[in-house]
């Protein structure tokens, strides 16, 4: 199966949920 | 350097995703979680830095999908600490870092393979990310955790509904993922099918495939690559791939060029079915205009009486009724035929009359039931009354629905309409004259009772005259009995059932007030039976029984059909089982009229046995009645119940109170009325003993011993009218009440009394009498019972008193002699002469007790007369001498004066 690269365009509400998601993730990380 | 302790974190991954963590030290011992859990977890602030966790118990704790890859990926390193982890996470040790990292990067999309197989799960967009499952259970614990990616999460699937229905038809991953809005669809326009109605009826119908521009909006239909513009061709392939993926969805649609033709079932099954999954999928579709009309209008079966010049004909509930069917729908209306013959072309969507109606199968299924019922069974009157009388716009068409034909629309025509007014409203009632052979004048509210009761025996309506007692219902009954003599002749007697103690009771009023009207009782021992049943009718226009021999004589009382049935007291045939209540319920009449002094609206098994008998069957069987009324009147308290019920007896139910204004007008302040009571066969013997031993005695003796001799007879004769016992002097009666009818007949007045929250006084000359009743009813009412004597002091009588007319008790009994003067109790609005007085001036003084200046209320005398003795004759005396000379029976020695002839017809017992 080809993979999806993320440059693919997203309706506004993915956009919004995977940034989200990337910042939650990111701030678990602050040590 | 510091010489850390080194941890060791054991543990496994659960079934759902989460971990299980226990930690030991290094001589294996395993460590409280309050101990380490903070310190491995120091710098995680979604965890509250280790204090919070799916689950923790003293020894281990459970963390979540993420929160086990945050600490797999080393992303909880303590300084202070060595945490070693168990070689069992040796593959989530390896594995963390680059899921953690490619989350972090956004690295990861929705899993088209999972979704065909039912699941929605996310899967990383790098190779080198094997375990599929848990990246996407972080993922997904991610958005659980956080409150508002969880909301933005929502908005998604609301969006895009399908990612919760999971029952898209995609054709690939790439259409997948433009579907559910991951991927934005790059295409200048978006494909739709729109549903052409056929320009004759009866025609193909046609779906035609149109791509509506996403900029202007507009709509261009697709027949072919050519119907394409040049700057569209190269979409062709994904039009054609559309087309494909329509027919996958709705396998029987087959779309070539842009076109399909629809027959009319299949146009029915894409306007029901299709259409909605269509849509369901984010597809647009175009839909005849009309359709939504049509897809709410329900079809309407109505029932159109024929008009007719004459008034309604027919007799009774049970009579069928014709009418012409008419069904409509959309504002098209059809007859039968015209219906039927659409129904037989199997026709789902018809043009008709201008309008598009739809023929749903499933309604076309109930109609056919529908009228199939009322072929075999008929349209009956009970039908449309029930029908009328429920009516209303929001009620529920479910089970309890009393109504045979609830889906029916009833068009009534005007007289019909007219009845049912009538019917609702007893002042539309028309008037019919008083017979003239009425010895006697009715009250205006008397008079409208007796219409009332013709007017439903012209349509065959059962009536329940339930006016308050002493409003004159025996009157009402009379005028009725001589009316229909008059109007229709009797071809039959009318029976009248009631109980024994008030048979005497009709036979006077009878007397009184008709006597052309030829009455018989069929009552005691020498009563005609079997074959002399018959003879014995002849000639008769009411016969009289009792509710006992209704059953003990059932076959000849069945062998009849009566010009009508009147049962007194009605509230006997109460008990549905019981023989009495089916034997009578069983009885046929012309008319069936049930007379009650009692409201019945709150005793629905009294209700339902009383209308049973009246109108059979019109408020159902008595389980059906007890689904559809009692247990959610009684457990409920249904408001909407009560009303139906209200509403379905009103126009069979006659009921006037002594409040009514309009009664209020017509009634005296006073009423008189006199309740003759028949001897039992224990006081007929041995009142015609008594006589037989003394009376001989009185012809032979002259002067004061004559006088006294007759005196005496007279005081016995009078004990023995209230009750043996009282006359044998027994010091222990038992069977009290079946000896005399007496006290049967003040049980059941006492029991009307109380219930309608109102006193009475009752009067009585004998101490031993008195006590006899207080015992008695104290222990029928379980209340209090006063009664006062002479053999009180002044203090009790006054205390007696007070608390009578502050109604802390309802009953009084007063010896006649205490009683009779000086005493205020007009808390009392009913009197009881339970035997008579021979000196009307005393009694009247006792009446006027209760009936004084300051009595607002209406006082409803009875005086208790037993029939055939000397209590009925001297009262007959009494009412002509009044006239006469009221000065001569000022005192009790008036009738030691008669003459011996007279003495004779006064003491010997008559017609037993």
């Amino acid at each position: 199966m080809a993979n999806k690269k993320k440059e693919e365009k997203k309706s506004p509400e993915w956009e919004k949920l995977y940034e989200l998601i990337m910042k939650t993730a990111g701030k678990s990380s602050s040590k | 350097m510091l010489n850390k302790e080194t941890f060791y974190i054991l543990g496994e991954r659960l079934e759902d995703g989460n971990y299980v963590l226990v930690c030991v030290d290094e001589e294996s011992r395993i460590l409280r979680t309050d101990f380490w859990a903070s310190k491995l977890f120091l710098h995680h602030a979604s965890s509250y830095y280790g204090t919070m966790f799916v689950e923790a118990f003293d020894d281990k704790i459970v963390v979540s999908p993420f929160m086990a890859l945050e600490l797999f990926a080393g992303e909880t390193h303590n300084q202070f600490f060595n945490f070693s982890f168990d070689e069992a996470f040796h593959w989530e040790l390896e594995m963390a870092p680059a899921m953690y990292e490619a989350i972090q990067a956004g690295q990861f999309m929705p899993d088209f393979e999972a979704f065909q197989k039912g699941e929605l799960c996310f899967r990383s967009t790098e190779d080198d990310i094997e375990d599929m499952h848990w990246f996407s259970e972080c993922v997904m614990d991610i958005i659980a955790q956080n409150p508002v990616i969880q909301e933005t999460w929502n908005t998604i699937v609301d969006k895009y509904p399908v990612l919760k229905t999971m029952d898209g038809q995609f054709i690939d991953e790439e259409d997948f993922l433009e579907r559910i809005g991951w991927k934005v669809n790059d295409l200048p326009f978006t494909i739709g099918l729109r549903l052409n109605e056929p320009e004759w009826d009866g025609d193909d119908w046609k779906i035609e495939l149109f791509l509506r521009n996403r900029k202007s909006g507009d709509v261009r239909f697709f027949t072919g690559v050519d119907s394409l513009p040049a700057r569209w061709k190269p979409h062709f392939s994904t039009i054609e791939r559309e087309q494909e993926r329509f027919q996958k969805i709705v396998p029987w649609l087959s779309i070539e060029s842009g076109t399909a033709l629809l027959s009319e079932d299949e146009a029915w099954r894409f306007l029901t079915e299709a259409s909605e999954t269509f849509v369901h999928m984010g597809i647009e579709i175009l839909l005849p205009s009309w359709w939504d009309v049509v897809r709410e209008a329900k079809m309407m079966i109505k029932a159109k009486m024929p008009s007719s010049t004459r008034g309604p004909s027919f007799v009774g509930l049970n009579s069928l009724v014709d009418f012409d069917w008419r069904f409509a729908t959309n504002g098209v209306e059809m007859t039968e035929e015209e219906f039927l013959k659409l129904v037989d072309g199997n026709r789902r969507l018809v043009h008709y009359k201008g309008q598009w109606i739809k023929l749903d199968p499933a309604f076309i299924a109930q109609v056919k039931k529908v009228l199939e019922r009322a072929e075999t069974e008929g349209l009956h009157v009970q039908d449309i009354l029930q029908q009328e009388f429920l009516a209303s716009d929001d009620r529920n068409e479910g089970e309890d629905d009393l109504r045979a034909f609830a889906n029916i629309q009833i068009e009534l025509n005007a007289q019909m309409k007219k009845l049912l007014k009538q019917m609702n409203n007893v002042e539309e009632i028309p008037v019919v004259d008083v017979p003239k052979s009425l010895h006697g004048e009715l009250r205006p509210y008397q008079h409208q009772g007796v219409n009332w009761l013709l007017f439903l025996r012209q349509f065959g309506f059962g009536a329940c005259l339930a006016d308050d007692m002493g409003l004159g219902k025996t009157v009402q009954m009379i005028t009725y009995f001589l009316s229909v003599k008059e109007r229709e002749g009797m071809q039959t007697p009318a029976l009248i059932i009631a109980p024994t103690s008030v048979l005497g009771n009709w036979q006077k009023e009878l007397e009184k007030f008709a006597p052309s009207l030829n009455v018989k009782l069929h009552y005691g021992p020498n009563r005609q039976k079997g074959d002399a049943f018959q003879p014995f009718l002849e000639g008769a226009d009411v016969i009289i029984t009792s509710y006992g021999l209704s059953h003990a004589d059932f076959d000849e009382l069945s062998s009849v059909t009566w010009n009508t049935i009147c049962l007194d007291e009605a509230q006997n045939i109460k008990n549905a089982h019981t023989k009495q209540s089916r034997a009578i319920r069983k009885l046929k009449g012309l008319h069936h009229i049930a007379l009650t002094g009692t409201p019945m609206e709150n005793r629905l098994s009294e209700l339902w046995s009383i209308f049973d008998f009246i109108n059979k069957g019109y408020l159902g069987t008595l389980h059906r009645f007890q689904q559809t009324f009692v247990a959610p009147i009684e457990k409920d308290r249904s408001e909407e119940k009560i009303e139906d019920l209200r509403r379905l007896i009103k126009p069979f139910l006659l009921r006037r109170t002594k409040r009514d204004e309009q009664v209020q007008l017509n009634l005296p302040d006073k009423q008189e009325q006199k309740e003759y009571i028949a001897l039992t066969v224990e006081q007929a013997s041995l009142y015609e003993q008594l006589v037989k031993d003394t009376f001989d005695s009185v012809l032979t003796m002259k002067g004061f011993e004559r006088k006294a001799l007759i005196l005496q007879m007279l005081g016995k004769l009078k004990q023995l009218c209230n009750h043996p016992a009282l006359y044998l002097k027994e010091d222990a009666p038992k069977k009290i009440i079946e000896r005399s009818h007496k006290l049967e007949k003040l049980i059941d007045l006492v029991g009307s009394i109380q219930e309608q929250g109102e006193s009475c006084l009752i009067f009585t000359q004998y101490i031993k009498m008195g006590e006899m009743m207080k015992d008695l009813l104290q222990k029928e009412f379980n209340t209090k019972v006063l009664f006062l004597n002479g053999s009180l002091s002044k203090t009790e009588r006054d205390k007696m008193v007070e608390s009578f007319q502050n109604k802390e008790a309802t009953i009084l009994i007063l010896s006649l002699k205490a009683g009779g003067t000086g005493l205020n109790l007009t808390a009392a609005n009913h009197v009881i002469h339970f035997d008579r007085w021979w000196n009307p001036a005393v009694e009247n003084q006792a009446t006027d007790r209760a009936y004084r200046i300051g009595q607002k209320r209406f006082v409803h005398v009875h005086k208790f007369i037993t029939t055939g003795t000397i209590e009925e004759k001297i009262d007959q005396m009494i009412e002509k001498k009044q006239s006469l000379n009221d000065e001569i029976i000022q005192s009790d020695n008036w009738i030691t004066e008669l003459s011996s002839d007279e003495l004779k017809e006064l003491f010997t017992l008559t017609g037993v």
